[in-house]
């Protein structure tokens, strides 16, 4: 932060444009060398982090589910022994929902959402860095102890009492729970600065019906983060209670009740799916306009299909314990909920494909995504309404059709959307452009080995193959079409492959792309690729939903902005009419040594009850130097 | 001729002043010393030298170390000359010589003993018993054994119980026409209960009755008249259980056994069922926890009235019976009271069974009062045992809110009940009978009742059908008490303290604190002086009812079958050790 | 660089965690050699069979192993006895006063042989893993120091604090 002149004009209206964007960049830059790296708060620098960690933890996740499908492949095959093997599928699982799929769709935010509201940086960006410290301990923490052959293997969703201290021996179930604070924490530091971000530094003129979807559906998914978080986190922390202090929270000889588990788990559970698919069908309404050449249909049944799945994604919990023995009448009210809750995605699809027909469509490999995703989530949907039913649940449950029709939502409403995402964003981020031709084969493998591994699964559980099972005995005649599915995962492994080799090869040698390679009309591609530190020489002013459409020639700015500070412009809620200059703060070790506390507290509560004492001096010693007053600089200027 | 006429004057009279001052020879254990194991069940002594004007004066005359260290739950026994005491497992038997300035050893008798018993009870045995010249005593280990006190000589030693079925002996053996009847033991262990008579010279087995299975081995024939309907079904002791669950059943005969001998019957109550989990046997668990009426000969059973039919709290019907001929709303009846551990006081017409009152006598909410006409007590289902579920505060606790040591004076016709008043959380959860393992299936966790002291003594007006006085003690009160015609009650408490209190308005007149927590049954005698003594064990032996009560870790709040948490108050030092009390005016 | 991250992670993948193991299968030989203790005449200490070095001594510090002794300890009717260490017929085993000795020998002997005084014996009942399993558990009962791989409390009425949460040693005072 330069003191420099106190006298002349330091603002972006007073200055020529070389000097603005040298100063700028001064202002806004992170150091170079590692102890920059260690102290960013620059939103895109800690976005590309988050994306690139996520993705490894996909592709390790992807190495397990290889390695199931390798042991399931023959009857009585002893390459994973049973212990092993509950740890790999309990890890596939928590890795791919707490590792992946959340923190990947938040962190395609973090990068995207002040770019696309057109701010400099993401609201309280220290927590930014906080939060992206603390997934990555979590992440470590996981696979650390799974190395040690100390992972969970308790499932993904850690049922008590498997996972209570009677039957949970060990440390292991211990390590789960605390990961989930981890990734907790981080996601609702993230959903908080999205909020904040999104309602109170959007760009001039951008008023709540001119938010681009994307941004839309990552405010939606930060609200339900907000409210569904806490309730697995009650759930983590009472089993860690249960098991190292012996509380009786799920005790039921002791006035506890089991089935409380899975009410607080699947309380957040069901509304973490709807955190991973709607950012996904943000993407999908970003990069629909841009490939079929027109704005969207139905922008406001389109805004409010989101907020009405947010508020239904609370009703549905239930239908994950249709087998538990709860009353009729509750049962019946979670079918009927479960099954409205397809009317907001079902107007969705008919937006979109409504979209699609009105618009020239334009088939470059985003675009193939969302055809792809069209196909698999409406199958993955159709099985999901068929599920929500109890007589078919009371029959299905805990086998390998619920297995199939979770990947097809998964995959197909997420993943596939996210891939698309990768590759339409990938020339902002990093500056060039994806191979189109690799693509094309990557959609055509994923679409081809996600059908061929997953849909033979709904029919190996309708024979009744459950879920979890190590091995299974020759005579039960799952063996032929286990085979299959496990031939068809190495066409599915080839696809991801494929997309990671392009990725890679990319980066360093594909075509440069210039600031708006795909004619795309949000705020993200009016700046270079990848943008510099400051994101935008001036702040833009937004007169439409399309600003890059309707002003193609030059957009409107905003100035007055300091260049020697870190300066960023807050706006009111509704219509984003600019009301002050709030200052932004500069890097910092601190988020780091607070995570650095946060760890050694944390992990150290796994073994013993005092480490919550003793370990709260670091974290308060942290907190106090991250919040130690630093003056009140705007109310210098 | 004026010579002889005084001297024969002089004999006469001599001879009737022995003659009255000998302790009289009958089938009954003599009257005079009451307090030991009289076959009325009453624990009465005749005996009025001591009364509320002098009690206060009372010293300790003698005390004898046993040199045991369990817990000394019998009464001594009177014999001419000589106390005879049993201590608990492993026994020695000594007699004492009551003619010496202070009494000492006369002889002593140690039978051989099997060690694996030890586990499986936790107390001694009721004592021995004196019939005609000789001495008859049970031992834990399951033997029956008959002494010649003069030459010291075995006259029999059987092997009446199996302790590797789990069959212990804890009661004393009641002598009746000529034979020794006793029952066994073990209901925590599965074992199967049963009543045997041997005979008193040769200890021959007579005949024995089980208190489960079919009507042959039961007793049950053509003369068996139950007062209530539904007993009359054929082999109820089958029909009642789960398919071969009668076979470890229990119902042990280790309480009272009592003499009618006008009638010619026995009365004797059946302990609880295995195992306490009251859902691994549903039905009735017929001859469980009642009472029955048999013939002394034969042992034939003429009556049963269940008492806790389908017991879910293990509390079974061994707890004290009395034989009683008083005035009965009306007229003069034949009464057998029956204080159960459940915390009613039962009044039966001694003749056919019936169930005349059952008040309660402490505070109980396990159950809501008695239906008279039916014969049963009514059950509060929010205090219903569900296997692998937790019941919170059901008041009586197991074992029951008396023992086996209530008395009855028919001077006051009051009846004088050592009560335990303690609650419990009671968790069943599903067990597997294994031989030699205890087969209970349950966890306790006892706690004094609230508002209440932990034991009283409580004298009982059995007309009326409440309590006309209680002494509260801080403990639960496991010993027996003793009522005198002088109109005293005696008893001993946990904590160490043996009392007397008016037996009319039951105020304290004197204690004694001795070495060691009192958990016996006190006696009255007429010493070879002509004096009365009170004689009484006391020895605790760490946490009362357990078999390894010394070695019992309180922190576990279900040690001890749960008492662990409601005696927390035990002081450390009311553990002194065996020691035998006689006391009298100095 | 990247070599030597993979070379720790290879290094700290084979050391394992002793405590965290899951053995679920014993191979038939070293089953059968459990079952060889060599015994001091007087039925108190003795060593343990030679197998289970070769193992790593996995009934003193293994959560499993223990967990599973915890298990037994309610199957097989222990509680009827010896409460939930508290004693009742039978002694404490939590007060870490160990009438024939605190080694896990003599409390395997106590449990396969059964004792005098009244301790059954199990050798018909258990094989002699489930009995190791079982002196894991019953030595960490009462056990001198806490132990990380002490287990939790189990899903049942409550009767004194879990294994993890402090050892048993010290006797509650005025205990003689």
């Amino acid at each position: 932060m330069t003191r420099g002149r106190p006298a002349e004009d330091l603002r972006d209206t007073a200055l020529a444009e070389v000097e603005l964007t040298h100063g700028l960049a001064r202002t806004w830059q992170t150091p170079s060398g590692f102890w920059g790296a260690l102290a960013t708060v620059d939103h895109k620098i800690i976005g590309r982090r988050y994306i690139a960690t996520a993705f490894v933890f996909l592709a390790l996740g992807g190495v397990l589910a290889l390695l199931m499908r390798w042991q399931l492949a023959r009857p009585e095959s002893r390459i994973l022994s049973p212990d092993l093997y509950n740890q790999v599928f309990t890890i596939h699982g928590t890795n791919m929902m707490f590792l992946f799929a959340v923190p990947v769709m938040e962190a395609m935010a973090v990068y995207l959402v002040p770019l696309m509201v057109g701010t400099r940086n993401i609201a309280v960006p220290r927590l930014n860095a906080f939060s992206y410290w603390m997934y990555l301990v979590g992440g470590v923490l996981l696979w650390v102890a799974f190395v040690l052959d100390m992972g969970p293997d308790v499932g993904w969703f850690a049922y008590v009492p498997l996972a209570g201290p009677q039957y949970g021996a060990g440390k292991r179930a211990d390590i789960w729970a605390q990961m989930i604070t981890f990734t907790e924490i981080s996601a609702l530091a993230v959903a908080v600065e999205i909020v904040v971000t999104v309602l109170k530094q959007r760009a001039p003129g951008m008023s709540l019906d001119r938010i681009p979807l994307f941004v839309w559906s990552m405010l939606v998914t930060s609200f339900i983060i907000i409210l569904a978080m806490p309730a697995v986190m009650v759930a983590s922390t009472s089993l860690i209670l249960d098991r190292l202090v012996g509380t009786h929270f799920f005790n039921p000889a002791e006035g506890g009740d089991v089935l409380l588990w899975q009410h607080l788990f699947w309380f957040f559970g069901h509304p973490e799916v709807y955190i991973i698919f709607l950012p996904a069908v943000g993407m999908i309404s970003s990069i629909l306009p841009t490939f079929t050449r027109r704005p969207i249909f139905g922008y406001l049944p389109l805004v409010l299909a989101l907020v009405g799945t947010g508020i239904l994604a609370f009703g549905l919990w239930v239908h994950h314990m249709f087998t538990t023995g709860l009353p009729r009448v509750g049962e019946s009210f979670f079918t009927a909920s479960s099954m409205a809750i397809a009317v907001p995605s079902g107007i969705q699809i008919f937006c979109w494909l409504a979209t699609i027909w009105y618009g020239r469509p334009v088939l470059k490999t985003p675009m193939l995504f969302i055809l792809a995703f069209l196909f698999t989530f409406v199958i993955g949907g159709l099985t999901g309404v068929m599920v929500a039913s109890v007589p078919l649940d009371t029959q299905v449950h805990d086998t390998y059709f619920v297995v199939a029709h979770f990947h097809y939502v998964l995959v197909g409403g997420a993943v596939f959307p996210l891939l698309g995402g990768v590759y339409y964003w990938f020339p902002k981020i990093t500056g060039r452009m994806m191979s189109e031709r690799i693509g094309r084969w990557v959609v055509g493998l994923l679409l081809a080995g996600f059908n061929l591994t997953f849909f033979p699964m709904h029919i190996l559980g309708l024979q009744g193959m459950t879920r979890r099972i190590y091995t299974y005995q020759a005579d039960m005649g799952w063996g032929g079409m286990n085979l299959f599915v496990s031939l068809s995962s190495l066409v599915l492994a080839t696809g991801f492959l494929l997309f990671f080799i392009d990725a890679f090869r990319s980066a360093r040698h594909g075509a440069p792309a210039g600031d708006n390679p795909w004619g795309a009309a949000t705020l993200e591609w009016a700046t270079s690729s990848p943008p510099p530190p400051y994101n935008f020489v001036r702040i833009p002013v937004v007169e439409s939903a399309s600003p890059l459409w309707d002003s193609p020639d030059a957009l409107p700015v905003a100035t007055g902005l300091r260049m020697d500070r870190r300066e960023l412009l807050v706006s009111t809620v509704a219509d984003a009419v600019p009301e002050a200059r709030e200052s932004s703060p500069g890097n910092s070790i601190w988020p780091l040594w607070a995570a650095a506390a946060t760890t050694i507290l944390l992990i150290a509560s796994i073994f013993t009850p005092w480490a919550v004492v003793w370990g709260a001096i670091p974290v308060t010693i942290a907190l106090i130097g991250w919040f130690w007053p630093k003056g009140t600089p705007e109310d210098e200027s | 001729m004026a010579v002889m006429r005084i001297l024969a004057a002089l004999i006469t009279a001599a001879s009737v002043l022995w003659s009255v001052s000998q302790p009289a020879r009958s089938e009954v254990t003599p009257a005079e010393q009451g307090g030991a194991r009289p076959g009325d069940g009453n624990h009465f002594s005749p005996l009025d030298q001591l009364t509320p004007a002098n009690a206060s004066h009372l010293k300790l005359y003698a005390a004898f170390p046993t040199g045991s260290r369990g817990a000394h739950s019998g009464a001594p026994l009177v014999m001419g000359n000589m106390l005879v005491v049993l201590t608990p497992f492993p026994h020695v038997l000594y007699a004492l010589d009551l003619r010496k300035a202070k009494p000492e050893v006369a002889w002593r008798y140690e039978p051989a003993s099997r060690g694996m018993a030890a586990g499986l009870t936790c107390c001694g045995t009721g004592g021995p018993v004196s019939y005609g010249n000789h001495l008859y005593f049970n031992t834990v280990d399951g033997r029956t054994i008959a002494l010649d006190p003069a030459s010291g000589a075995v006259l029999w030693d059987v092997q009446a119980a199996d302790p590797a079925l789990g069959e212990t002996l804890t009661g004393a053996p009641v002598i009746a026409r000529g034979q020794v009847v006793l029952g066994n033991a073990g209901d925590d262990f599965g074992a199967r209960g049963w009543i045997t008579a041997r005979s008193a010279t040769t200890g021959a087995a007579l005949w024995k009755h089980y208190s489960t299975g079919p009507d042959a081995e039961v007793g049950i024939g053509p003369g068996f008249a139950p007062p209530y309907p539904t007993d009359r079904a054929v082999d109820r002791g089958i029909t009642t259980w789960p398919p071969s669950a009668w076979q470890h059943g229990g119902g042990g005969v280790s309480g009272p056994i009592l003499w009618d001998a006008s009638a010619g019957l026995l009365f004797h109550g059946t302990g609880h069922p295995a195992p306490w989990n009251p859902d691994q046997r549903n039905g009735d668990n017929r001859w469980t926890s009642g009472l029955f009426a048999r013939d002394v000969t034969t042992g034939e059973a003429r009556w049963f009235v269940p008492v806790n039919p389908h017991d879910l709290y293990a509390l079974g019907s061994t707890s004290a019976l009395l034989l009683v001929e008083r005035d009965w709303r009306g007229g003069p009846a034949p009464l057998l009271i029956h204080p159960d551990g459940n915390g009613h006081v039962y009044v039966l017409d001694r003749r056919t069974g019936k169930v005349l009152s059952a008040e309660p006598f402490i505070p109980v909410n396990a159950t809501k009062g008695f239906d008279l006409a039916a014969g049963a007590l009514v059950r509060d289902p929010a205090k219903a045992i569900r296997s692998g579920a937790t019941t919170r505060g059901i008041c009586p606790a197991r074992p029951g809110a008396t023992g086996a040591g209530a008395a009855y004076s028919p001077r006051t016709g009051l009846l004088y009940i050592p009560v335990r008043r303690a609650c419990m959380d009671m968790e069943a959860r599903d067990t597997t009978f294994m031989p030699g393992t205890a087969f209970t299936g349950g966890n306790l966790r006892l706690s004094p009742a609230p508002g209440l002291s932990a034991g009283a003594l409580v004298g009982w007006d059995i007309a009326a059908g409440h309590a006309v006085w209680e002494q509260a003690e801080p403990l639960p009160v496991e010993g027996g008490a003793l009522a005198t015609a002088g109109g005293l009650v005696f008893y001993g408490t946990t904590d160490g303290f043996f009392k007397a209190l008016d037996a009319g308005n039951g105020v304290e007149l004197w204690h004694f604190r001795g070495s060691s927590g009192i958990v016996g049954q006190p006696i009255s005698y007429l010493g070879p002086d002509g004096r009365q003594y009170v004689a009484v064990l006391a020895g605790l032996g760490g946490v009362p009812g357990s078999a390894s009560g010394r070695e019992i870790d309180m922190r576990d709040a279900t040690a001890a079958n749960g008492q662990a948490q409601a005696l927390r108050a035990l002081p450390p030092r009311a553990d002194g050790g065996g020691m035998l009390y006689i006391f009298a005016l100095p | 660089m990247t070599a030597l991250r993979c070379a720790a992670l290879v290094v700290l993948a084979l050391a394992g965690c002793k405590q965290e193991e899951r053995a679920m299968r014993l191979d038939p030989p070293i089953a059968e050699a459990m079952d060889a203790v060599a015994l001091m005449p007087d039925g108190i200490g003795g060593r343990p069979p030679e197998v289970h070095v070769a193992m790593g001594n996995p009934y003193r510090g293994n959560a499993y192993q223990i967990s599973q002794g915890k298990r037994l300890y309610e199957w097989f009717n222990c509680r009827g006895c010896h409460a939930d260490g508290g004693g009742g017929s039978g002694p404490a085993l939590m007060d870490g006063w160990w009438r024939y000795g605190p080694d896990l020998v003599s409390i395997y002997v106590s449990i396969r042989d059964g004792r005098p005084n009244g301790m059954p014996p199990f050798r018909d009942r258990l094989t002699p893993e489930q009995i190791w399993q079982l002196t894991g558990y019953i030595q960490m009962m009462g056990a001198y120091s806490a132990s990380a791989a002490a287990p939790g409390r189990n899903d049942r009425m409550f009767s004194r604090p879990s294994e993890n949460r402090a050892p048993a040693a010290a006797p509650a005072p005025g205990q003689p």
